[in-house]
């Protein structure tokens, strides 16, 4: 027991004390106020040196000693090094085979053409890119898209555009692929392209018509009279995208933040946004909403 | 990761450098000699950078700080005040206020002062670097039972100067 009773305080103070230790404690020390005062210690710091005193000194000497040597590998080792080095060549292999090529990016509000060597060429729209491997381009015209383009094609090689959440084949000319959050559109201006799902479902999109595929399958196939991708026109028509996205989209093409207050952000809107006339384009949207809004230098604020 | 690597190096510094500090100041080091030999701790770290793994930063730190103030300490005992300054978090009403805050400071450093060596080291070592009784033990290579025996040594002396609080703070 007298060996049990120098620990007692240390129990106490973990909490991992029994009640006849307490109250053999409770006899001899106000427990209370000996609590109290560790509180108070606790909002106390201890007066440390400053880091970058620190940090700074330190810098200087070490600039003077370099680490040491690695410890030499011990007669089993080679076989294991050996390993690892084949595998790092196995990796970056992998790595250069996966990445080569050329990625093109666009900002917010910047659009970019690019001229395949073929002739082919291919318009960004703002907040896109595309990868593709120039090198192989004449076998395999293959392009990775995260975004939104439209492609003009010359007669060659299947060409064939990448997205998450499907393929576009082309078997004809000129369309669009707009891929937004797990939706793509796709619309055919000239002749014919082919558009797969993930799930290897496909169909066949002809000049003038229209179809979005989600991760359920094909919807909305329409017919249109546009002969360019929606972003090179002076507006862009939206069918029911969320408030948060729209805000998105506005963002992207006129590159400003902005920010919807409104009390419940599942809305969502239908109809144009002007792309050459922000003012414009707010005032439509916050019309067709019956939101306000506010244009001003930081960005455009739409409200209730 | 890497420690040899400046960004994780520096990580490492951030993560230990106040826990080293307040074990060097646990130890009875001068806040003078602090700043040097928190330097030689990370500059051993570094010249070993690659033996040593993440996850053994604290007690490979915690040892060689022991080490450098076993050394510093055979060469010359230098017994020191202790000082605590406040925390941002107490912000202080009026004068009053001040005097008494000042006033609970020193008898809170003088009772700590008045700790034997070891039991001092296991309070500062749990009250400041938030270590459990267990990490003390391990970092000063002694047992759990040793580490609560000194730790009910300090808080028997603190509860003894019968320091109050109530209507003070």
């Amino acid at each position: 027991m007298a060996e049990e009773k120098n620990i007692l305080l240390s129990q106490w103070l973990e909490g991992s004390i029994s009640e006849e230790g307490l109250a053999a404690l409770e006899s001899q020390y106000n427990l209370d106020q000996l609590r109290d005062v560790l509180e108070v210690q606790d909002q106390f710091s201890l007066d440390t040196v400053d880091s970058n005193d620190i940090w700074s000194g330190l810098q200087k000497n070490i600039k003077e000693a370099a680490p040491t040597e690695l410890a030499k590998p011990q007669s089993k080792r080679p076989f294991i090094y050996l390993f690892i080095l084949l595998l790092g060549i196995a990796l970056a292999f992998f790595y250069f085979s996966k990445n080569s090529g050329t990625e093109i990016k666009t900002d917010k509000a910047e659009q970019k053409t690019h001229q395949f060597v073929d002739g082919s060429k291919v318009i960004l729209a703002p907040g896109s890119s595309i990868h593709f491997n120039e090198n192989t381009w004449q076998k395999n015209r293959t392009i990775k898209l995260n975004g939104q383009a439209q492609f003009d094609v010359t007669k060659g090689a299947p060409f064939t555009v990448q997205t998450d959440i499907g393929e576009v084949k082309v078997l004809g000319t000129s369309f669009e692929v707009f891929q937004m959050n797990s939706v793509l559109s796709l619309s055919c201006f000239e002749g014919r392209v082919l558009l797969s799902s993930k799930h290897n479902q496909s169909v066949e999109v002809t000049a003038g018509n229209e179809v979005k595929l989600t991760n359920e399958g094909f919807t909305d196939l329409k017919s249109h009279n546009d002969t360019a991708a929606s972003f090179l026109r002076v507006s862009i028509s939206y069918d029911r995208i969320a408030a948060l996205q729209l805000a998105q989209e506005f963002s992207r093409f006129y590159n400003i933040p902005v920010k919807m207050e409104l009390s419940n952000t599942n809305k969502y809107f239908s109809g144009i946004l002007i792309l050459d006339n922000k003012e414009q384009a707010a005032s439509i949207i916050a019309q067709t909403m019956g939101w306000s809004y506010e244009n001003q230098k930081t960005g455009i604020r739409f409200y209730e | 990761m890497n420690l040899c690597e400046d960004r994780h190096f520096k990580k490492a510094f951030d993560e230990w450098n106040v826990r080293i500090q307040h074990f060097l100041f646990s130890r009875g080091l001068p806040k003078s000699e602090v700043a040097d030999m928190v330097q030689d701790c990370f500059m051993r770290l570094w010249k070993n950078c690659n033996k040593v793994k993440y996850e053994q930063l604290g007690a490979y730190l915690f040892s060689i700080a022991k080490n450098l103030k076993i050394d510093h300490h055979r060469k010359q005992s230098v017994r020191l005040k202790y000082r605590i300054p406040d925390a941002a978090k107490i912000e202080l009403e009026d004068g009053q206020f001040t005097l008494e805050l000042e006033e609970f400071k020193k008898e809170l450093t003088d009772a700590i002062d008045d700790m034997p060596f070891g039991a001092k080291e296991v309070f500062l070592l749990h009250r400041f670097n938030k270590m459990s009784y267990k990490e003390i033990a391990e970092s000063l290579e002694i047992g759990v039972k040793a580490v609560e025996k000194r730790m009910h040594t300090a808080l028997s002396i603190l509860a003894k100067k019968n320091i109050n609080i109530k209507g003070r703070v």
